[in-house]
């Protein structure tokens, strides 16, 4: 059982006790867990690869990649350190018996678990990232990358009045512009992947792109 | 000195989370009421200044008539709206000049707490950035059979991607009378997290000066008011954040349509310029 079948009450409950508002992350909970499962399956995730989810937030896309990969196999990364218990809460909550792995890092160091995965997804994250970071992300993954790897992720197509911005109205966030696709090419060229734009829709209308790395 | 002036640091001003755990787990935790009373937010001096100011006969002067929503953009007057039975409510923005600095003030200290509580900037739609922009509404009901039938606002469990479906949104009530000393009748109530009505002033006691900020998604009514002559009536103070209007020419043109209603009072408050392209677009030679 995954916590898509959770009662949402309790999944606010859960946030609340961590001292979280009900926002939308929790709220739009199943729409975009659903997502992010269908979408790494449409790519031909399996349960025997292995998976880092940049943005692991609570684990929304993780508890049920857990329980549908083999144990060991789902790794995450969030730099928003208040998910980070919430999450293993969560999985306590949901009697979740494999092995999973989840850390709190800002710097993007993907390297830290010492394992190379064949999926890697950022949903709504580099919406959440400057540019310099974006391209940090993008180098960090190379090294941590199969041959065949895929790296899905969202974007906004676009320029922001406001770069700077307060998460959850506390933690200190950027944002850069991706004001042309042109510039994930350019990317994945100097970091060994091919980038393809996906013609997929996103629950929230973001774009949605793929690094295949070579 | 050194240790003085680290009061003033921006961390040691802004509101913290942690200082906030205990009211949001009384406003959003299923075991909690869902909502949380502050006794005396106003002390007495206060309360009876407020009421002195907004019970005033010559309070309306300073109001434009409140003819809907639409009205509502930056820079616009404040409003008011009275009828027959004494009932009044003014319609305030935080760009107008108050009729009150106490209640003015007061209305950036409750945004401030609102938007901490509930996980935003405390600085979140003070200024109609996104949108929105908190106002403050200051209701005097003296007999009503329904100011306020039940409702929820913010709740679209239907559309849950939609801004429509926003379980973190609060609403502030700053009370300035009290049942059964005030007023008569039913009164404000909501639906706990229990799902169980509470009626504020018989249920959960309140006094004039208690402030409460509520879950705005939990049902919420205002119902049956009576007072006498003798009685002030239900006079109370709400923040609604309200959606800002564009305020561009064009904008303005068409809520002007929809108030007035009249194509000859249009007619004569379009620029000349506009007249005759929409003329030659029409084909009209005169």
């Amino acid at each position: 059982m995954t916590l898509r079948h959770m009662r949402q009450v309790d999944l606010i409950d859960a946030a609340v006790e961590h001292n979280l508002v009900p926002e939308n992350y929790f709220t739009a909970w199943d729409p975009l867990c659903d997502w992010q499962m269908q979408t790494l399956k449409q790519l031909g995730m399996h349960p025997q690869n292995y998976l880092l989810d940049i943005g692991c937030g609570a684990m929304r896309l993780g508890l049920a990649a857990v329980d549908y990969l083999e144990s060991g196999r789902y790794f995450g990364i969030d730099r928003y350190e208040t998910y980070i218990p919430l999450a293993h809460d969560l999985a306590k909550r949901e009697k979740i018996q494999k092995d999973y792995r989840i850390e709190c890092d800002s710097d993007l160091g993907f390297s830290r678990f010492g394992v190379r995965f064949d999926f890697a997804m950022a949903q709504s994250v580099l919406t959440h990232l400057s540019s310099k970071q974006i391209e940090l992300s993008f180098k960090n993954l190379q090294p941590v990358m199969n041959k065949d790897g895929k790296f899905v992720f969202t974007y906004i197509l676009g320029d922001y009045a406001t770069l700077g911005f307060l998460y959850a109205g506390t933690h200190l966030m950027q944002r850069g512009w991706i004001l042309d696709e042109k510039v994930f090419d350019e990317i994945a060229e100097k970091y060994g992947a091919k980038f393809s734009k996906l013609n997929i829709a996103h629950p929230t209308g973001q774009k949605v792109g793929l690094f295949t790395y070579l | 000195m050194e240790s003085q002036s680290q009061a003033w640091t921006f961390n040691s001003l802004f509101l913290k989370d942690e200082s906030l755990r205990q009211i949001r787990r009384q406003i959003y935790h299923s075991s909690g009421p869902g909502y949380v009373v502050i006794r005396e937010f106003f002390d007495q001096q206060q309360v009876e200044h407020a009421q002195e100011i907004w019970t005033s006969t010559s309070a309306s002067r300073h109001f434009e008539p409140f003819l809907g929503k639409h009205q509502f953009q930056l820079g616009s007057p404040n409003f008011m709206k009275k009828d027959d039975r004494g009932n009044r409510t003014f319609y305030n923005f935080l760009w107008g000049k108050p009729l009150d600095e106490l209640t003015y003030e007061a209305t950036f200290y409750i945004q401030t707490l609102r938007n901490r509580i509930s996980g935003r900037n405390s600085s979140n739609e003070i200024l109609p950035i996104t949108g929105n922009s908190v106002s403050y509404r200051v209701v005097l009901t003296r007999n009503h059979e329904a100011p306020v039938p039940p409702h929820r606002d913010f709740w679209e469990p239907d559309h849950v991607l939609s801004k429509g479906h926003d379980l973190t949104r609060l609403q502030a009530t700053l009370m300035l009378s009290e049942h059964g000393k005030d007023y008569a009748g039913r009164g404000f109530a909501l639906v706990n997290n229990q799902g169980k009505k509470v009626v504020f002033g018989v249920d959960e006691p309140v006094k004039a000066g208690d402030l409460i900020i509520w879950r705005y998604s939990n049902e919420h009514s205002v119902m049956d008011i009576r007072s006498s002559d003798q009685q002030l009536g239900f006079l109370r103070i709400l923040y609604p954040q309200e959606i800002i209007h564009d305020n561009s020419l064009g904008n303005r043109l068409l809520e002007t349509l929809k108030t007035r209603g009249s194509p000859r009072y249009i007619a004569s408050h379009l620029p000349i310029m506009w007249k005759k392209r929409i003329k030659r677009a029409l084909g009209v030679n005169r």
